[in-house]
């Protein structure tokens, strides 16, 4: 059977009248510019710069907690997830729910930060921002919230700085490198030099991270997203949460060379963060330092930072308080997704509510 | 013309996408995750990156050749900039550390109140200044303006927060200086009177 012959027909009897063109002319449009929703709508001021970061406030209206949450995302893509449309976004949650949040974003890199590394981000700009907030929250305490990559860097930060850190909040960060699935064959220092792919590059651009990330599902990434968009528009549903995610997905942010190669070479290739051999700024990054609260939270379904790359942190540190969730979801679904305002958001406050001021 | 409508291909390619996803997804990971596959990924990568530099080091040569800035020394100029944000973090750390051990020390609020007084100083001059030379003249009382300046100068910080309100409305003729009105520009040149 041919399913062009004998398959499913158009949604009207006639053939596709000018509002079905307008849809396929508009699904079109979506394949080859990506999303356009306004995103990361809450209001913020601007409270730190430094080079390309920049920290960010959203106040609370009803401000009940004293202690101010940080949030910290990865080097790659943007951190306006955390804030994505108004009807999925965890920071207007959070400021709803009485707490005063700051947020980093680390900018695009320019050609002048291709030498940026983690000793950079992590030994100097993440300092920075933790005393511009307290500054501006008027606290002594904080909890440093990291998601992604940046759960990776609020970890070492936390190790190196535990002063005036109250609470430590992880989701979907990897610790454990030794077993990284697709990761771990394609970086292999025998096939992959990051170095000199840092050095020839300078920058690593968004599109081979972004290349790197969807090749973990190829059918899924390229053709499943797809067919789900077509599904939606043809079938008349909201597309504003796809779009916005869409569009996300597509904003990625350049990688600086000297961080990108030190990411590959020291955490995904010779796995040194777990085995305390990380060093920034000439000091050792050691896990088990970490003696605060601690909160780690894993998606059953996360390709990118798997359940088994994020739970051995749990392992390492110091404190009495921690732990441990693996919800389900994936790596970006678990926090924007329809299911997180019943499952993730509200067990991330319950966890803060008992432990902040 | 048959009424039939034509067949949806959407509809057609989702059936086939839905029955073979499966399928097409085991046999890409059984590609993805040989080594085969990833020697020839990191081959490719590095002649990608090969090229890349290849085509940079040539742009670079070009402009060099055209005198025209690279993207190194534009990089460079940027390292200057961030030098200088650099030295101000580190003088307004200092400036926050001082004002903190020095309680005496007025603070960033006590700067902050002297800048709208001498904002609202400012707004109050030039509503003096933008009046017609005939309405300020009959109006204006030197001595009284002469001996209430000093005065107002040293009222406590209470006293800015009026001024703005003050200086919209037009001076009365008991408090307004008996002075010539004067513009701007009359009282830029006066020392050179």
């Amino acid at each position: 059977m041919s399913p062009l012959n004998d398959g499913p027909t158009w949604p009207s009897a006639q053939f596709p009248d000018q509002t079905q063109l307008d849809v396929y002319e508009e699904g079109l449009r979506i394949m080859a510019f990506g999303g356009k929703v306004p995103t990361g709508t809450t209001p913020k001021d601007v409270v730190y710069t430094r080079n390309k970061t920049t920290l960010y406030r959203y106040r609370s209206k009803n401000r009940r907690h004293a202690t101010p949450i940080l949030l910290v995302y990865a080097l790659i893509n943007r951190p306006y997830i955390f804030d994505l449309r108004p009807e999925s976004s965890f920071i207007k949650f959070l400021i709803d729910q009485g707490y005063d949040v700051f947020l980093i974003d680390w900018g695009t890199p320019g050609w002048e930060d291709r030498n940026m590394d983690f000793d950079d981000y992590v030994g100097e700009h993440l300092p920075l921002c933790v005393e511009r907030m307290l500054r501006a929250s008027g606290t002594d305490d904080y909890t440093l919230f990291g998601y992604c990559m940046g759960g990776t860097m609020a970890a070492m930060y936390a190790a190196l700085h535990p002063e005036n850190l109250r609470n430590l909040v992880c989701l979907t960060a990897p610790f454990e490198f030794s077993d990284t699935g697709l990761y771990g064959i394609w970086l292999d220092d025998r096939h992959f030099d990051a170095q000199q792919l840092a050095d020839s590059l300078g920058l690593i651009p968004a599109d081979l991270i972004d290349a790197g990330n969807m090749m973990l599902r190829p059918v899924v990434n390229y053709v499943g997203s797809n067919v789900t968009m077509w599904d939606r528009l043809l079938g008349g549903r909201d597309m504003t949460s796809f779009l916005a995610l869409n569009k996300w997905v597509k904003d990625g942010v350049a990688f600086p060379g000297a961080a990108f190669a030190q990411w590959i070479t020291q955490f995904y290739q010779q796995n040194l963060l777990i085995k305390g051999e990380i060093t920034i700024q000439g000091e050792k990054v050691d896990l088990s330092r970490i003696s605060v609260p601690l909160l780690n939270i894993a998606g059953e379904q996360d390709h990118i930072a798997t359940p088994q790359q994020v739970e051995p942190l749990n392992e390492i540190v110091a404190s009495s308080d921690k732990s441990f969730l693996l919800l389900p979801g994936g790596h970006v679904a678990m926090l924007v997704g329809s299911g997180a305002q019943k499952g993730l958001w509200p067990k991330i406050l319950e966890w803060l509510d008992k432990r902040s001021d | 013309m048959s009424t039939k409508p034509p067949p949806n291909p959407f509809e057609a390619f989702k059936a086939a996408y839905d029955q073979a996803a499966e399928s097409w997804s085991k046999s890409m990971e059984q590609v993805l995750s040989s080594e085969d596959f990833a020697a020839a990924a990191g081959r490719m990568v590095a002649r990608y990156a090969d090229a890349q530099e290849a085509l940079r080091q040539a742009a670079e040569a070009t402009s060099d050749q055209l005198h025209l800035p690279t993207k190194d020394d534009l990089a460079r100029v940027a390292e200057l900039v961030l030098n200088l944000e650099r030295k101000i973090d580190a003088a307004t750390d200092k400036l926050f550390e001082l004002s903190k051990s020095r309680p005496e020390l007025p603070s960033v609020e006590v700067w902050t109140r002297i800048a709208d007084r001498l904002a609202a100083l400012e707004v109050a001059v030039k509503a003096f200044a933008s009046m017609p030379a005939t309405t300020a003249r009959a109006s204006a009382d030197p001595p009284v303006a002469a001996k209430t300046a000093p005065v107002a100068a040293k009222t406590p910080p209470s006293a800015a927060k009026t001024a703005p309100v003050a200086a919209k409305t037009p001076p009365s003729a008991a408090t307004a200086p008996k002075q010539p009105a004067r513009t701007s520009r009359t009282r830029r040149t006066a020392p050179k009177e």
